[in-house]
């Protein structure tokens, strides 16, 4: 049974290795590749900050928010453990923003400690009147992707350095299970006009006094197109760009003085910061993540495929969740695929 | 008197801060630090400058409560403005965490430090050892940046400062109007207070960069508090020792208490291993005193003794300090005019 998957972001791998984990010892026969044009430190997910936090609403989508729960307690499971330096996970606290009173998120009691803030606080903030303090975790691509790999590598799944141009190609070379978690090119595979861009671009500087991550809210306008400042393990990303439709991958000097001004004045010992990098990507927006599986027919063949992509600007929030329910849906096509074709009967 | 001039014995945060003080409440004054240390040689410097008070048995709840608000104000101020970085002020968030709970569960300073509430039962899920705990938000100073920062501010006003061993406060007598005594473990000898003692704090400075909230054992004695480059994991309470030469079995002791509060610590490079003898008393000594000898008077402003608590209280003991110099110049001047009649 040979399952490839497309796209080696956080997405791909951690899809990966749910799968391997769960079936590789009911399928002897499973052999798992993951197909990809980037890997680690080129993906999207190494770019972004790392910070476990969902949009402020979930537009009435309980099952995101279930997946977001269950990566935040896979997670909080594993920051004890030995591993969690090599994955680039830890512990953040800090501060939400707002120039006005807003409901409660849909995450609240999934992190720790999540409370308004008090008039002190907020004056460290001047011009937002609202906000909230909670504990979060951190997850750095440029740590996790690495470590997913490694126990992928161990349990012996192979990595191709290419582009797949279509699921055709895949299921012709003889490939049973097709996991498509291409994020923002998932649109090349197969058309869907609900996958955008949301480009971001982030500022990486040496601010190592800061070890609070502050989000302001704008809501009249987009979320993350709002100054914000994530700490990480080695360096602080500053950020505040969501550009819909916008498919440009270079730095953008009037991006990167928006980025610099309102961060400086949000936290005004940054300027003293020492820039040591620039980034932009693209976020895999859709209105929801596509999760689900096609039976696409090819011949005289039917082949599956499991869409796991659209995370937006989620996908580290929300990856581990989503894995496992792609997991689900590999179980339920093996399932299928032990019933014989036809049922059994007399032949006449 | 037209220049005041005034002598401030030590060099620590407290020697600093008090020095800076003077010239802010009396810019005429000329204001010279006297130390046999600097920065980075001074017990400030092995502290990790957590504003976290230590409560001191013999001062008034009030005045401590006074000084610490003071302090609290001071450096929050600084920690949001430009300078922060140069300062090494920040904020910090974190954990007090408890085996038991608290006879005390409101300390004197909870209104004073940011968001002080109880842990929830999840938050305490992290300390399975521990069944209570405090969340909040407090400030760091981290040294030598704070202390190095104090010397530029001093420098800047025109003070002067030079390495010289006060022996005996005495000996300034003919070369300065007032004394201030802010030596430290070093009253000990300077001026004979046998109240004075040490503290034997033993310390670990570690590269975990990954480390971003602070966690105090409640007991005080074990503690993990994260400065801008480098962790600070604690500690020792050794009563009446003066040895400063590190222990390596403290340090394998510390770092064991230290990682089992916070497992991640097992990857943590480059340890430091500091010592420092906190200048402990039963209450911090601000206070007036006039030498005399032979008819010569010396008045002196003594501002030391804060133990396990001087970052926490610098600021306020800083101001007071000042404002007893200001009597001290009062004074003079009477006794200056009325020798003219």
């Amino acid at each position: 049974m040979r399952v490839a998957v497309i796209g080696a972001g956080v997405i791909g791998l951690s899809s990966a290795l749910c799968i391997h984990e769960q079936f590789h010892s009911l399928v002897p026969s499973l052999e798992l590749e993951v197909y990809a044009d980037h890997f680690t430190p080129h993906t999207t997910s190494d770019g972004a900050a790392g910070l476990w936090q969902p949009y402020l609403s979930d537009h009435g989508n309980v099952q995101e928010t279930l997946w977001n729960k269950e990566t935040f307690d896979y997670l909080l499971g594993h920051l004890h453990s030995p591993a969690a330096k090599e994955m680039g996970l830890f512990l953040i606290s800090g501060y939400n923003l707002f120039t006005e009173p807003v409901p409660d998120p849909s995450w609240k009691n999934i992190v720790l400690g999540f409370r308004n803030l008090t008039p002190k606080e907020l004056e460290l903030f001047p011009g937002y009147s609202y906000g909230w303090f909670n504990t979060a975790l951190m997850l750095e691509g440029r740590n996790y992707l690495p470590w997913l790999t490694n126990r992928l590598t161990q349990r012996g799944v192979k990595f191709f350095h290419k582009k797949v141009e279509s699921f055709q190609e895949l299921f012709s070379q003889g490939v049973d299970v097709v996991l498509n978690c291409s994020g923002l090119r998932a649109g090349d595979l197969q058309p869907d006009p609900e996958l955008q861009p949301g480009r971001g671009q982030i500022i990486k500087v040496l601010a190592p006094w800061v070890k609070h991550f502050i989000i302001t809210h704008n809501l009249k306008s987009e979320i993350y197109n709002s100054p914000y400042v994530i700490p990480g393990s080695e360096f602080t990303v500053l950020g505040g760009i969501y550009q819909y439709g916008n498919w440009s991958q270079e730095n953008s000097a009037k991006d990167h003085k928006s980025i610099w001004d309102s961060c400086c004045r949000l936290l005004p010992a940054l300027q003293k910061a020492q820039i040591v990098g620039e980034w932009s990507g693209l976020r895999p927006a859709r209105p929801s993540v596509r999760l689900e599986r096609e039976s696409i027919r090819l011949g005289n063949l039917q082949a599956e495929v499991i869409h796991n992509y659209g995370h937006g600007g989620f996908g580290i929030t929300i990856h581990r969740g989503c894995a496992m329910a792609a997991a689900r849906l590999f179980g339920s096509i093996l399932q299928e695929k032990q019933q014989p074709a036809t049922p059994p009967g007399p032949r006449l | 008197m037209a220049s005041p001039k005034v002598a401030v014995v030590g060099a620590g945060v407290i020697g600093l801060s008090t020095a800076l003080c003077i010239t802010e409440t009396c810019p005429s004054c000329s204001v010279t630090v006297l130390s046999d240390q600097f920065s980075p040689n001074t017990t400030s410097d092995v502290a990790a400058g957590m504003l976290i008070p230590h409560t001191y048995p013999g001062t008034p709840i009030h005045r401590q409560k006074q000084w610490f608000k003071e302090t609290f104000t001071y450096l929050f101020a600084i920690s949001n403005s430009a300078e922060a970085s140069e300062a090494g002020i920040h904020l910090v968030s974190g954990w007090q965490v408890f085996k038991s709970t608290p006879k005390e569960v409101l300390p004197f300073w909870s209104d004073i430090v940011l968001g002080f509430r109880p842990m929830s039962e999840a938050e305490l899920q992290k300390f399975p050892q521990h069944r209570f705990g405090q969340a909040f938000t407090t400030l760091k100073c981290d040294c030598p940046p704070y202390v190095l920062w104090l010397e530029k501010r001093l420098k800047a006003t025109g003070a002067q400062m030079y390495t010289r061993k006060v022996a005996d406060l005495w000996e300034l007598h003919s070369e300065y109007d007032i004394v201030v005594n802010c030596a430290g473990m070093g009253a000990h000898q300077v001026v004979g207070d046998k109240q004075l003692f040490p503290v034997r704090g033993q310390v670990l400075k570690v590269h975990a960069p990954w480390v971003k909230h602070f966690i105090r054992d409640g007991d005080g004695l074990t503690y993990i508090y994260p400065g801008i480059h480098r962790v600070t994991l604690g500690g020792t309470r050794e009563k009446g020792s003066w040895s400063l030469s590190p222990d390596p079995g403290s340090a394998r002791d510390i770092f064991d208490r230290c990682c089992s509060l916070e497992p991640s610590l097992q990857g943590a490079q480059d340890i430091e291993v500091k010592v420092g003898l906190r200048p402990s008393r039963q209450c911090v000594r601000v206070q007036r005193e006039v030498l005399s000898q032979g008819g010569v008077k010396l008045p002196v402003v003594h501002n030391y003794g804060h133990g396990a608590g001087g970052f926490s209280v610098h600021r306020g003991t800083a101001n007071e300090a000042a404002h007893l110099v200001g009597e001290c110049i009062s004074a003079l001047q009477g006794s200056s005019s009325r020798a003219k009649l």
